[in-house]
């Protein structure tokens, strides 16, 4: 009924208006506004932090490791790391101590007033220093995860292969840079803290806060504020920013607000990993690849945090979507000394993925094929392997979203004329055009929704309206308006009726985190679940059978007809009626974690991308200048908000392969600014086309999959390829800015 | 902070007499961001947005005159600019975006003396001078010795930048500005390049040209100009010319680009433009 239809966003209004509350709005009585203390060195032993004794701290709160009174680690996958460093210094910027006082600028005084001075070690920077120490000597690094892939027989692979083809490949950090910085406020009330802030995971929150103030877990609560944007960077962060106001609302008795500004933001807050990727592949004469051979590094900083998640989706997405015969992967997330990377959109795919589809491309360059017929001969089919042994069996559109892209692109021809004319010495302007295609496992990997457990919950209020009470955000994706349209599809009553408030742990049940594409395939299920459960108690209360239409409620067999609301008023007439489900783990779906066998997602969303660029020949200006995208996601819930969704996606994506630099010197991020930090504006758009393909995925609401981080997975390798295209160089590491195509083009003493 | 708002010439002197530390203050597109960074501001700022008539594009019978106070958007727009002066109206419309465009002004851009600046490039080319009004008079300084160093002017504490003029370039002429950012709107020139030429049946009878970001200041290339002059435009002059306007500029790594990309591209930018001319 509301399915497919393009209907306005909920909060989309008050959004644009300004009409919405931040976090950096809301004021309470008596609010002090809390800062960080931060490390300056990026490794060492914290000897003291120094308070200037002519500076009068009688009306700041402070806060350091020997006040807190629960435990001293944020819980995340290991508590590993400290909320307060006491005594290992592991990153530059990382807290050893909290202040809060009266107003920011107070605050910011007092800072200016306190010296923390650590004794300096040696710490390990940079994502070349680790991919050289690998090479040397890799029993000297720390690993947090390592996770192996082995499929087939890689020697008889290579043995059978006709040309050995191999490459190198570095993805840089990337900022998530949401239009809103992380900010947090902690106040009391009867004994419970509640955190209020931009937040992704409201009961990853919980537990962190619990375990830092020493307090029991219903005794804290997490409401989630309207969020200005989050792309993965406030699914673990936030855990952390809560912990610090908790701990100055403990402390000082009063609410506390923390708002970082955007250089501490960029600074120390998480970022994609840096990835360094080695492809060796057997191939055949046909571009038939036999085998791939894989090493894979992430930078994954300081703590644990998320990175063996992130590490081991990356690893999962490192063939693409390709049916490979022969396959070892060896993946490692490495410890070094830079504030920890996080979940950034695509979770780790982003980076293996260009690395697989830049590598498709360099098979295709170095045996003189068509990229197209390179990928046609390895693309995974229904019925195909995967690398991890899944079978295959229905739904996969990749041939079909490839098909279709080419089609629309025009690719073929424009390949070849390109091709040509880059030998070319009149022009000053070589056109180029690359594809990439790719895929991305919806929700959690692996048996994550086995342990999970999800619950999400309908409530029918008295009047009629039908509250969705889930743990999942609205972040700016649209789950505020998604879910009113699956939820009155479902029972076939007025949107106007259903409402899907923003989250807030005393009133909702853990449906888990709102990340991997998760959320409207299987919260969304749930709560489909959960609508066929208030048909089956309306049945109960009229003893027969009733299809409701158009909101008004038929019983089949006394043939009367009652509106909703009505009916509302009766089932739930004393009060509101409570209607739980749990995700239904189909049982089918079975993950070994220990050898990286068997279905590790239980369906893939597809994508085809092709791009179209220009080079400057005199200045290696990159210009986008068409972007085509063909999409299979099930089934748009919400087109509009999906292509919104989709080329969104695009542009970030657009941006780490194009611009966004993240240099680290001497432990410290050089482009921490909104001014240096350089993401595309809207003039740096390249006209798009986007086309959405729908194959229902059975066990999705309305056949709906994962779509929100799909689109971040394939336009980096396909403009990577457009340069190669254009110029005739494999550039193997992003951003492919001026600089990076000067420095390819010396090495091979072409300019 | 103390802002002062004189409304006209008279009172600024007098303000600029009692306060001489205070900083002046036209658009604020650099100034505001500056002190939000530092989270530190001056003390006092004379905020010189309430005088009257410091926005004006006069065409004079030798040259263009233009009001310290005049945005980059009037600028951009200005058909007098546009037609006498196409390379100052192109090199301010790539400036920052709408917002800043609206609010920047042709003499903060001078004032704030950043080497990154994208009208002085153009103004340098045109041979352009400012007006610079103290209460004990007017003095006339040609833009290129208003650059002292790095964010260092010649502009002494009790004046102000009143106007730009911009003498009429000769006729026949080929001029362009060439901006390369990070990004193709709201951005900082990596490298910015701004060429006038003039050939006759000898040679290049006229050649001004000037740089941005590749030194501490926005630069005339004196030498490559010198050594340009009179000559006849071939393959083997073009490459020397580079290697001279090399020699004499020493650019730097920094976080928007690199020493060498700033090599290559001014080398490129400066072929280009004499292969079109």
């Amino acid at each position: 009924m509301y399915i497919g239809k393009n209907i306005d966003r909920t909060d989309g209004w008050d959004k644009v208006t300004g009409k919405i509350k931040f976090i950096a709005d809301i004021q309470m009585p008596d609010m002090l506004f809390g800062l960080t203390v931060r490390s300056p060195v990026s490794k060492g032993k914290l000897k003291e932090i120094k308070f200037d004794k002519n500076f009068d701290f009688s009306d700041i709160t402070v806060v350091t490791a020997k006040d807190i009174k629960g435990e001293n680690y944020i819980h995340i996958i290991k508590d590993d790391m400290p909320c307060l460093a006491s005594g290992q210094i592991e990153y530059l910027g990382e807290p050893v101590a909290l202040i809060a006082a009266k107003n920011i600028r107070k605050a910011y005084e007092a800072l200016r007033h306190i010296k923390v001075e650590v004794e300096e070690e040696t710490p390990l920077l940079g994502l070349e220093e680790i991919v050289k120490t690998y090479k040397r000597e890799p029993h000297s690094l720390t690993y947090f995860y390592q996770p192996q892939i082995n499929k087939g027989n890689i020697k008889e692979g290579f043995d059978e292969a006709s040309y050995i083809v191999e490459a190198e490949f570095y993805t840089g950090f990337q900022e998530h840079l949401y239009l809103e910085p992380q900010g947090m406020m902690t106040y009391q009330k009867n004994g419970k803290f509640y955190c209020v802030g931009s937040l992704q995971c409201p009961y990853y929150v919980r537990p962190a806060v619990a375990k830092v103030t020493g307090k029991k877990e219903d005794d804290i609560v997490i409401i989630q504020a309207p969020t200005g944007g989050a792309f993965g960077g406030k699914e673990d962060y936030p855990s952390l920013l809560a912990a610090h106001t908790a701990l100055l609302c403990q402390k000082s008795g009063k609410p506390v607000m923390m708002i970082y500004d955007r250089e501490e933001d960029i600074s120390f807050t998480t970022k994609r990993h840096p990835s360094y990727v080695h492809h060796k592949a057997g191939v055949m004469k046909d571009g038939k690849i036999l085998v791939l051979e894989s090493t894979i590094l992430f930078d994954a900083g300081a703590y644990v945090t998320l990175s063996p998640v992130v590490l081991s989706r990356g690893t999962l997405h490192a063939c693409s979507v390709y049916s490979i015969p022969n396959v070892r992967i060896t993946a490692k997330a490495v410890k070094s000394n830079i504030p920890p990377p996080g979940a950034f959109r695509g979770f780790g795919a982003p980076q293996t993925l260009f690395a697989m589809e830049a590598f498709i491309d360099t098979i295709a360059h170095r045996l003189k094929l068509s990229p197209y017929e390179v990928r046609r001969k390895n693309l995974l089919k229904t019925g195909s392997e995967m690398a991890t042994g899944q079978q295959l069996t229905e739904g996969v559109a990749i041939d079909r979203c490839l098909d279709r892209l080419i089609s629309i692109s025009d690719f073929k021809k424009k390949f070849e004329i390109y091709r040509k004319q880059s030998k070319s010495r009149e022009t000053e302007i070589l056109k180029g055009i690359g594809i990439a295609t790719v895929l991305h496992g919806g929700s959690f990997t692996g048996s994550g929704e086995l342990m999970l457990k999800s619950k999400a919950a309908i409530q029918l209020n008295p009047d009629g309206t039908l509250e969705i009470l889930i743990a999942n955000t609205d972040m700016g994706q649209g789950v505020q308006t998604i879910f009113p349209q699956i939820a009155a599809s479902k029972l076939n009553i007025p949107i106007e009726l259903v409402k899907c408030p923003l989250p807030d742990t005393s009133r909702v049940p853990n449906s888990g985190p709102t990340v991997a594409s998760r959320t409207t395939m299987i919260v969304g299920r749930i709560i489909t679940l959960c609508c066929d459960e208030l048909l089956n108690l309306f049945e109960k209360h009229y003893k027969e059978k009733i299809k409701i239409d158009n909101g008004i409620l038929l019983l089949t067999k006394s043939k009367k007809r009652i509106p909703f609301r009505k009916a509302a008023s009766e089932i739930a007439s004393k009060k509101p009626l409570y209607i739980e489900k749990q995700y239904d783990f189909p049982p089918e779906q079975v993950w070994d974690e220990q050898n990286y066998k068997g279905t590790a997602y239980p369906v893939y969303s597809w994508g085809a991308i092709a791009i179209e660029v220009e080079v400057n020949k005199y200045t290696f200006e990159i210009r986008p200048v068409n972007l085509y995208t063909v999409y299979e996601i099930g089934r748009a819930i919400n087109p509009k908000s999906a292509i919104g969704q989709l080329e969104g996606g695009s542009i970030q994506a657009l941006g780490y392969g194009l611009m966004e630099k993240c240099e680290l010197k001497n432990g410290k991020f050089f482009q921490n600014r909104l001014q240096t930090y350089i993401i595309p504006t809207s003039e740096d758009m390249p006209e798009i086309k986007t086309e959405i393909i729908e194959v229902p995925y059975p066990r999705g609401p309305f056949g709906a999959k994962g779509l929100g981080e799909l689109p971040h997975n394939g336009v980096a390798p396909a403009l990577r390829n457009a340069v190669l295209n254009a110029l005739g160089i494999e550039i193997n590491e992003i951003p492919i800015n001026p600089e990076t195509i000067l420095k390819y083009m010396k090495n091979r003493g072409l300019v | 902070m103390n802002i002062f708002t004189p409304s006209n010439i008279k009172e600024l002197f007098e303000i600029r007499a009692k306060h001489s530390n205070a900083v002046l203050l036209a658009g604020g597109t650099d100034l505001l961001a500056q002190w939000h960074n530092n989270k530190s501001h001056p003390q006092k700022v004379i905020s010189l947005s309430g005088i009257k008539n410091l926005s004006f594009v006069k065409e004079e019978k030798n040259y263009v005159e233009i009001g310290a106070l005049t945005t980059h958007s009037v600028i951009a727009a200005d058909r007098t600019i546009k037609k006498l002066l196409p390379v100052l109206s192109y090199a301010a419309s790539t400036i920052g975006a709408p917002a800043i465009r609206n609010m920047g002004t042709i003499g903060g851009n001078i004032a704030n003396a950043s080497p990154a600046a994208d009208l002085p490039p153009a103004l340098l080319i045109y041979d352009a001078s400012l007006i610079l009004a103290s209460q004990s008079g007017n003095r006339e300084l040609k833009l290129s010795e208003f650059f002292r160093g790095y964010k260092l002017t010649a502009l002494s504490d009790n004046e102000f930048i009143y106007s730009v003029r911009i003498p009429l370039p000769p006729a026949d002429i080929y001029s362009e500005f060439f901006k390369i950012g990070t990004r193709r709107a709201q951005s900082i020139a990596k490298v910015s390049f701004a060429g006038l030429i003039k050939k006759d049946k000898k040679g290049i009878e006229t050649i001004r040209l000037a740089a941005g970001s590749v030194a501490p200041v926005p630069i005339r290339l004196y030498e490559t100009e010198r050594f340009l002059q009179g000559r006849i435009l071939t393959r083997s002059v073009i490459s020397s010319a580079c290697d001279i306007m090399l020699k004499y500029l020493k650019p730097i790594s920094d976080v928007r680009s690199t020493e060498e990309y700033r090599k290559f591209a001014l080398k490129n930018l400066l072929t280009r433009f004499l292969n079109k001319a």
